[in-house]
Formats: structure tokens, sequence, C-alpha cells
């Protein structure tokens, strides 16, 4: 196998003032060309690994330790400099909030030129031409007169389409999309994912999916990672994720989806709530609310185990073995 | 569509009006005329001779340091002439607000710069008097004056504390000038201390708040103090301090006291909006975009800042304006600037209504409708009351 386009080792974000890790040894890769999926519940570490990937953590929050290869790049010590010449060009990032993620008070043309001119070289006309071509490439209808409108004229699908389109511009190796379907409705959805997929596949452009929507990782993605309070808990194939699901947060995730439920009957849930940063249990954070706990769960972290192309790190796992 | 009645166009009008009135000063009073001919004989003798021939003496005059000793008036007259230019431009490009601003903001520098580049000093020709004595003297003189052939300065010697009347259309002051001239001039001293002292206070306010926002840290702790401390001094007490202790008064250290004292409102308000967008996900894209911190904080920060700034701005103006007119009242002002305050000094120490009644009116409309401004701009800048949504 050839060289990973991103390989992440050992991420630990910290929190100042906060004992244990918000993110804790997380570790994956992803290829070139291929789409990795981050699922969990809201508060598991997700948008913050990924905002790491591009060094974008505020204090309190900070990298404690960890390597974050990116093409032969050691983000997690480049420069800002580097990092410049990294954000937006090699790696792009889509935000969660469509409403707040473009300026106000720029119309959408100046937003995508700015990028256009610190990573495409282009000015002036240029610049512009390759904007509306962006617009269009997005499916964003008349976009020579959307150029000059500002966000606010633009709903909520169109608005997800600009920042896609932004990121786009630097015509990144990687993408990160960070929920980029929760704030639309069903059909915009659709649309997004398809037009996702299709640059995936045209530009050869890797995508690192994070949602909580196992439905979409089951259309886009080919690899998953399960994060759980902070840690990776299961590595696994989308097939397997929804064939041979090893770990209980993984089983009980899939579970929970509503397309399972029964008509009339209450939704699945997972007993509990995430802990918060300050209350992570000691041994398995998931512990306290798994089903198939047992007394060393609650003493001693539980490493990875292989089962085919699956990681797991679960004590149950290790001893059925 | 109904098009409902806007109060910004009605209060854009009047300070246009306003602004206009105080610019065009010298076209409507000044003791030069536009075109003179003049035949060798009594007006080029003696004391205050002008010079004979045909000749343009309104335009040399505009900037002669002698008939206008401020730079203010200087500036003033500059862009006068250069409206020529300007107006036509900025009514050309009325529909961009960008192009506006960008265009008065050109005006403005064309015109202070252009007095410092052109100054003059000519000798004091007497226009008015030679002329008339040529006049009467039976020579074939022609000259061609602004409606009234007074400058602020001018005492009509035996004319003075006079009531309105045709040769002095708003009277005169206790010492014969003329209260219309000076008023029209006064509005220039007013304008100008409320721009140059709200400049000032938007430049350190604007630069200190974006930099406490932004950077936050020890920055941010020392600016926080910094504007608590000169929040502490009270502007108009520090001005009177000032010029109680200076020996000759001068307009532009009143306007940078003021707007040395003026910026922590400001700052604050650039700070707490710096410190609200930190929040919002487009600063945290930009950078994932790849923009320098500069460029973040140019871009996209500081626009967004503008209007509560812009708000405070006009506050600001009319205060400064204020603030002037007080002094001048106290008798503390500029004495080599007609001021509208000091015109209503005047009238509170002779009773004489025609001296308190117009410099009252045009304080009174200035400062209303630059506060009047402010507040309609609030409403419209508050998220809260957007329903204008065409």
């Amino acid at each position: 196998m050839n060289a990973a386009l991103l390989e992440v080792e050992g991420l630990t974000i910290t929190l100042a003032g906060a004992a244990g890790a918000v993110v804790d040894d997380v570790s994956f890769r992803i290829d070139r060309a291929e789409t990795v999926a981050v699922v969990g519940e809201s508060g598991c570490g997700k948008s913050l690994t990924a905002l790491a990937l591009l060094r974008l953590l505020e204090p309190p929050l900070a990298i404690r330790s960890g390597a974050i290869r990116f093409d032969g790049i050691d983000v997690a010590r480049a420069s800002e400099r580097e990092l410049q010449r990294i954000r937006g060009r090699r790696i792009a990032m889509v935000f969660q909030e469509p409403m707040t993620a473009l300026n106000p008070v720029l119309t959408v043309g100046e937003q995508i030129v700015e990028v256009l001119e610190l990573h495409a070289g282009l000015r002036g006309a240029a610049a512009r031409a390759r904007a509306a071509e962006l617009l269009r490439e997005v499916e964003i209808s008349d976009p020579e007169r959307q150029l000059d409108e500002y966000p606010h004229r633009f709903s909520g699908g169109m608005r997800q389409r600009v920042l896609i389109a932004m990121a786009l511009a630097g015509e990144p190796d990687l993408l990160i999309a960070d929920e980029p379907t929760t704030a639309l409705d069903v059909t915009v959805q659709a649309q997004v994912l398809d037009l996702l997929r299709e640059l995936r596949r045209t530009r050869g452009m890797a995508l690192l999916l994070i949602t909580h929507d196992l439905g979409l990782v089951a259309e886009m993605a080919k690899r998953v990672l399960v994060m759980y309070a902070g840690r990776v808990v299961e590595e696994t194939t989308v097939l397997d994720l929804f064939e041979r699901p090893q770990h209980p947060y993984t089983r009980a995730l899939l579970a929970a989806r509503p397309a399972l439920a029964k008509p009339g009957a209450r939704l699945p849930t997972i007993p509990g709530v995430v802990p918060q940063v300050a209350h992570y249990p000691p041994g398995c954070r998931f512990h306290p609310r798994c089903a198939e706990a047992f007394a060393r769960c609650s003493q001693a972290v539980p490493g990875f185990v292989a089962h085919g192309a699956t990681r797991v790190a679960c004590f149950a796992r290790e001893e059925s073995r | 569509m109904t098009r409902s009645r806007d109060p910004l166009v009605s209060l854009g009008r009047a300070i246009v009006v306003l602004v206009a009135l105080a610019l065009a000063a010298p076209l409507l009073a000044l003791d030069v005329p536009f075109y003179a001919s003049i035949p060798t004989g009594v007006a080029t003798t003696g004391v205050g001779a002008v010079p004979e021939g045909v000749s343009l003496p309104w335009f040399e005059a505009l900037v002669d340091v002698r008939r206008f000793a401020s730079a203010v008036d200087r500036s003033a007259n500059v862009a006068l002439l250069l409206s020529i230019v300007f107006v036509p431009l900025l009514v050309r490009f009325r529909r961009s607000p960008r192009a506006i601003v960008f265009g008065a903001c050109a005006w403005l520098l064309a015109g202070v710069a252009g007095a410092f580049v052109c100054e003059c000093s000519r000798p004091s020709h007497d226009w008015v008097g030679k002329v008339a004595a040529a006049r009467a003297a039976g020579q074939d003189v022609r000259a061609v004056f602004p409606p009234l052939a007074f400058a602020p300065t001018t005492i009509d010697a035996g004319h003075g504390r006079e009531p309105p009347s045709a040769r002095h259309p708003l009277g005169t002051d206790s010492i014969g000038r003329d209260v219309l001239v000076r008023v029209l001039y006064g509005a220039r001293t007013s304008i100008a201390t409320g721009l140059l002292a709200t400049s000032i206070a938007v430049v350190v306010g604007v630069l200190l708040g974006a930099i406490a926002g932004a950077r936050r840290g020890l920055a941010d702790a020392v600016i926080l103090r910094l504007i608590e401390v000169t929040a502490c001094f009270p502007g108009f007490l520090l001005v009177m301090t000032w010029v109680a202790l200076a020996e000759r008064t001068s307009l532009y250290a009143v306007m940078t006291i003021l707007g040395l004292t003026g910026w922590p409102t400001i700052a604050r308000l650039v700070r707490a909006e710096f410190l609200r967008q930190a929040d919002l996900e487009y600063r945290v894209a930009a950078t994932a975009l790849g923009a320098p911190w500069w460029r973040v904080v140019v871009v996209h920060l500081l626009p967004n800042a503008c209007s509560p700034v812009l708000v405070a701005a006009a506050f600001s103006v009319s205060g400064a304006i204020l603030a002037e007119s007080g002094l001048a009242f106290l008798n503390l002002g500029d004495p080599t600037l007609a001021s509208w305050g000091e015109l209503l000094r005047q009238g509170r120490e002779t009773g004489m209504l025609h001296l308190i009644l117009a410099p009252g009116f045009l304080i009174f409309v200035t400062v209303t409708v630059m506060n009047r401004l402010a507040s309609v701009l609030r409403d419209r800048f508050d998220p809260r009351r957007c329903e204008d949504v065409r």
C-alpha cells in the first residue's frame, strides 16, 4: 500500500482546566480519493478532531500530543506560514452551520474570489469567471448574478453549496465536511451528497465526513471511525459496520436508528448521555452505559484488537476471541 | 410597490445642505470680487491698493493665508473649488454607498492637501473700499462681488449691533461684523470640529479595539486598562483646563483633546463586536481557507464592526459640535474662527435676539440631525428589527 494522504497518530486534545483529554489518543489514516466517515453522538470530539487537522483549535483547547502527517508535512508542528499554504489549498473544510459560516457583509462572489486570490493566483476578471464556474459546479443557477448577492439572500441549502464552492476553490486534496447536511432539508441533503460524491470522483479528492447520520455513512463512506467521549472505539469498513458491528457502543448506535423502530413503539435510545469532559469515567469511557460491561472495564483502558478489517477497543471482544 | 418615507433620506438631505452651506460660504460671502477690471487711478494707489487690469482675485483669495488664517477655512475653500470635480462624480455613483464614502473621504483629503500645497500670502487688498472709491471718482470699474461683500472678519465701521437690515440680513454683532456671514463660516468650524474629533476617536478606537478583540491576552488587558483610565477624564473639562493653561487657543488642540478622550467608547464597541464574532463560524472558516490573521481582521471582522462604530461616530460628531460651541460660548474658543457659540455669547452679553436666534437655531438643527441620524442608524442596524427585507 502506498503512503497515506493523511495519517493521524495519537492525537490528544486537552481543555485547559479539565483533567481528562477531550480527544484522547486518536489515530487513523486517509488514503487519496478515499472517503472516511467519523460517527458518534454529539460531544464525542468529532468536530474537535477535524479542527485539529487544520490546527484551528483556540485556547482553552490545544493539541497536547500526537502527530498529524499530511503528505509529508507534520501539521501538528507546522509554522503559521506553512499552515496558510495547507489551509484551503491542500485541506479545505466545509463547516457545519451554513447560516454563520459565511460572512454577512461580503458578497458571495467576494468570498469565493478571496480563496481564489489566496490559492489559485487568480485576480480580477479571471477570478470572477472562475468563481462563477465554481457556483455552476455546485449547481447554483444564474451564477453570474448570484456572485453579487449577499449571503442573507440565499437559502440554507444554497449557502451550504457556496461553502462547498469556497472549499473547492483551492482544489484541495482533502475535504473535511463537518455535518455537511445536518442543517439542510432532505431533498437538498440528497443534492449536496450527490455533489460531494461527484466531486470526489472527478477530482480524486479524499473526503473526511463527520456526521452522526448512519444513513449518510452507508451511502458515502468506505471506512468508518466510531468515536465515543473523545476516543476511537472502533474502526471498520462500512460493510462490517452494518453487518458485524463489534463494539457495544457501535451496536447501540445501530440499534438506535429510527428506521428500525416499530411503528407506535418508543424510539430506541442508548440509556444515559455522553459524559462531560470533567466527568469522564476511568477505564473504558463507555462502561457506565454499556450492557456488556464487567469489572475490568472500569479499571483499565481497553487496547485495540483486530477482527478482520475491524479494530475494536473493547475487553468483551478480547475475551470472545 | 409603495415607497415609504425614509428618515435617512431626509436626514441625509439636511446634512448635505449644511455641508453645502459651509463649503459655499465664500461663494455667498467674501469681500473679494470674482472678477475685477480696474483702471489705473484711485483704486491702484494708497493703503489697500488693488492690482490694476483684469483679474480673478476671488480664486487667489481662497488660499490666501492673510484672508483665511485658519487651515480649516483654506481646506474648505479648496474643497469648494474641487466640488466641480467631486460633485458630478458623487452624483454619478450615488447608487453605490461604497463609492460615496470613498469619494467623500477623497474629497476631504484633497481639500486639506490642496490647502497646504497651494497656499499664498498677498498684501491685503481693500477691494470693497477701493472699488467704491474708484466708482465715486467716476472711473470705469467693473467688479462682481459675492452677494454679501463681507468677510467673516470684516468690521463694518459704524454699523455695530444693528438689527437685521437690507445691508446685513441677520444684523451685525457687537463690533460690526455681519452675523449671516459669521454664521455661514461658523458652520465650517462646527463641522470641522465634529469631523476631526470624531476621526481621531474612530481611528484610535478602531485600532486599539481591534487589537484588543483580535489578539486577546495581554494586549487585551493592557488596552482595557487604558480604556478605563481614559474614560475617567471628562473631555470637556480637560479641554477647558488646557485652554486655561495654553497661551493661545487653537481649534486643533480642542479637536485633538476631544478625539483623544472620545475613543474609549469606540474601542469598547469594536472589541465587543470582535468578541461576539469570535463565536461565529465565518471567522474560523476564513482561517480554515488559508487567510492570514491580519486579513481575517481587516477583511472579515472589521466590516462587521462598522455598524456600531457608525452609530457612535454620529453621536460623537454632535457631541464635538456641542463641545466646540460650549467652549466658544464660554469665550474659550479659537479667536481666529467664526463660531456659532461665540455669536451666542455676544447675544447673551448684549441681550440682542438676532445674535441668539440664528446660531442657536443652527446648533439645534445640526445636533438634532446628527443625533437623529445616529438613532435611525442604530435602529436600522439592530438585528431584532430587520423587517427591512426588500
